[in-house]
């Protein structure tokens, strides 16, 4: 296992000249803060350099930041050839959906999760028919795209048609994505056509109650992305420069995931928790069957799945953060007093970019919210009532995940990053949901992980190669993570 | 995008082994013989809730739920199913429910009459019944249905 520490700074700027080709792949990723760049040896997958900018919102917009990482990319890694561009963004509020299914529990959930796994920000869920209040509410959350859901195919199209008038006559900037009740969908395209909306079709959700498919509707909203957003986004330039894909980042991560899992490494069942200043994400690949003894209850789960915590970051989301955790209980693990806590966090919120040698409060922070996002987006097992020996299973068992990879500047920035993955596994086992129970824990010291995701549907051996020489492993005795 | 063409459909019928009870034998007995009948069956399997009976029905339109029960604790589970329906938007769903209803085995027209006139399910089976006649009476109480729907709306 090569030392991550060699080549963060970017040292590796020098030909290699045993190398037959000097073909490079630049790899950006324009987040809410930074500009984070990586140049890439193609096709071995080695790092090169490593480069980041704030980014810039402002005058040129963001690609101003980008130009000066490609351009301090290219003075890194001078004579070699840039021959591949991806990128993902997450800049100018990401990619921001409204999920509306019919229950919430089925095409409700569906819908969220279709519009988790593209990668995109859920600001509105709804459910039933929409109550005029919950219209208002959904054009306050600003969507860029309305994933109006309902119905199995040949089920319940009432509730689809009356929604689709309610949002004809809300007359929403929004592209609405229809993916529900096929029976539905040539009335339900006709009353959007006629208002005008911008719409685009894709296959239901749920055609059947056992059948998640959330890949057509990722799909569209993938493709409005592409060719609206990003235009409303003033990020078309970006596009452009991105000539090899762009993506969202949680997209790219997501698929980085299941890249891992399932690609030449093949790390198996899988576990990514990225907390960052205002989310945490947690992205799994399997732990999707029944535990042995168990009957599976509820909608089946999608095998690669991501699941967002809105209320768990460690600067804009802090003060929220704090309450959903326990003031009292972070305060004692920080060492200080809920007084003083909340000042630090109001402190986080107003001052994202703040930055403090050795932080007992991130650390602590940062525990409590891996810890209580992997609870959340991991299963759990109930005793049944009445009849000892059976239980029932909800959501996903992970306890037999092989790898739990954490990302994010927390992890990221500190030494004792290992030590705060393993207390953060520790504090979600003692609570009672199916969570990691024994596995290896790497840290994405030198966030690699949307560049895997980005270079794995076109150099798979690079991002491999990539992937397993960045991503550390703090138990270094137990080998190469690959 | 699938376009394929719906088959001709008799009906939709959700169903589940209702509460703490996993003989699923009897329930997937009938599941097949409905889709044989050409019903569509979105089946929940055993330990189903009756809100998941409920979220179901919604979500596919179905026609009716079909509750099976082995352990008799169908007594216990049942009382407030058709209240919950009403409360859904979905009051007029056919409920049939077959298998051994009751721990206690008292004379089956008891049985009949309690889960039909107290607890207002449609219909109830006793075991040992041929999956033929539940699916004939569930012919003539949807064909029903849809000729006094149509008589509304005419």
């Amino acid at each position: 296992m090569p030392g991550p520490a060699a080549h963060r700074d970017g040292g590796m700027a020098a030909r290699d000249p045993g190398m037959s080709s000097a073909d490079t792949a630049l790899l950006i990723d324009v987040g809410s803060t930074w500009t984070k760049g990586l140049a890439v040896a193609l096709p071995e997958g080695r790092l090169l350099a490593r480069r980041q900018h704030p980014t810039t919102l402002a005058g040129r917009g963001i690609m101003q930041g980008v130009e000066a990482v490609t351009q301090a990319l290219a003075a890194a890694t001078p004579g070699r050839d840039i021959v591949f561009r991806a990128a993902s963004s997450s800049a100018a509020g990401g990619l921001r959906v409204a999920a509306i299914g019919l229950v919430p529990d089925l095409t409700g959930t569906a819908a969220r999760q279709a519009s988790l796994g593209a990668g995109a920000r859920v600001v509105f869920t709804g459910s039933f028919v929409l109550a005029p209040e919950e219209i208002a509410a959904l054009g306050a959350a600003r969507p860029d795209i309305i994933l109006l859901t309902g119905g199995t195919d040949g089920g319940n199209a009432q509730v689809l048609l009356a929604n689709a008038r309610l949002l004809a006559a809300a007359r929403l900037p929004a592209t609405i994505v229809l993916a529900g009740n096929k029976s539905a969908r040539a009335e339900a395209r006709a009353i959007l056509d006629a208002a005008g909306c911008d719409l685009r079709l894709a296959d239901n959700v749920l055609p059947a109650l056992e059948a998640l498919q959330v890949e057509s509707a990722q799909a569209a909203i993938r493709a409005v992305f592409l060719e609206r957003i990003v235009v409303a986004r003033g990020i078309e330039a970006l596009q452009e420069w991105a000539t090899a894909g762009l993506l969202p980042t949680p997209r790219a991560v997501l698929d980085a995931t299941a890249f891992l899992a399932d690609g030449p490494l093949g790390l198996g069942t899988l576990v990514v928790v990225d907390i960052g200043g205002a989310t945490t994400d947690v992205h799994s690949v399997g732990g999707a069957e029944p535990a042995a003894g168990a009957v599976l209850r509820g909608l089946a789960e999608p095998r690669v799945k991501r699941t967002v915590e809105g209320d768990l970051g460690l600067r804009v989301s802090a003060t929220a953060a704090s309450e959903a955790l326990g003031a009292e209980a972070l305060a004692r693990a920080a060492g200080t007093s809920p007084e003083a806590l909340r000042r630090e966090a109001e402190a986080r919120v107003e001052t994202p970019d703040l930055l403090r040698e050795d932080d007992g409060f991130d650390r602590a922070l940062a525990i409590a919210a891996v810890a209580e996002a992997l609870h959340r987006h991991a299963g759990f097992l109930d005793p049944f009532p009445l009849r000892r020996g059976v239980m029932i299973q909800q959501g996903k068992d992970l306890r037999n995940a092989a790898v739990v990879i954490a990302s994010g500047g927390v992890f990221a920035a500190r030494a004792d990053a290992a030590a705060l993955i393993a207390a953060a596994l520790d504090q979600a086992r003692r609570r009672d949901h199916l969570v990691p129970e024994a596995p290896r824990l790497l840290v994405d010291r030198d966030y690699v992980l949307f560049a895997v995701g980005l270079l794995a549907p076109h150099h798979p051996e690079a991002a491999a190669a990539l992937a397993r020489h960045s991503l550390a492993d703090p138990h270094p005795t137990t080998g190469d993570p690959a | 995008m699938s376009n394929e063409e719906t088959p001709p459909n008799r009906g939709v019928v959700v169903t589940g082994v209702i509460g703490d009870d996993v003989h699923v034998i009897g329930i997937r007995i009938m599941e097949y013989a409905l889709r044989h009948s050409g019903f569509t069956v979105h089946s929940l399997g055993p330990l189903a809730s009756p809100k998941e009976f409920i979220d179901a029905a919604i979500e596919t339109a179905a026609d009716a739920l079909f509750v099976s029960s082995l352990n008799g604790h169908a007594e216990l589970h049942l009382p407030g199913l058709r209240g919950a329906c009403i409360e859904a938007g979905i009051g007029d769903i056919l409920i049939y429910a077959g298998g051994q209803l009751t721990i206690r085995q008292p004379e089956w027209e008891g049985v009949q009459r309690h889960f039909v006139e107290e607890i207002r399910l449609d219909r109830v089976y006793p075991p040992g019944t041929n999956p033929d006649v539940p699916i004939a009476d569930l012919a003539s109480d949807i064909a029903a249905r849809r000729a006094q729907a149509a008589g509304k709306s005419a």
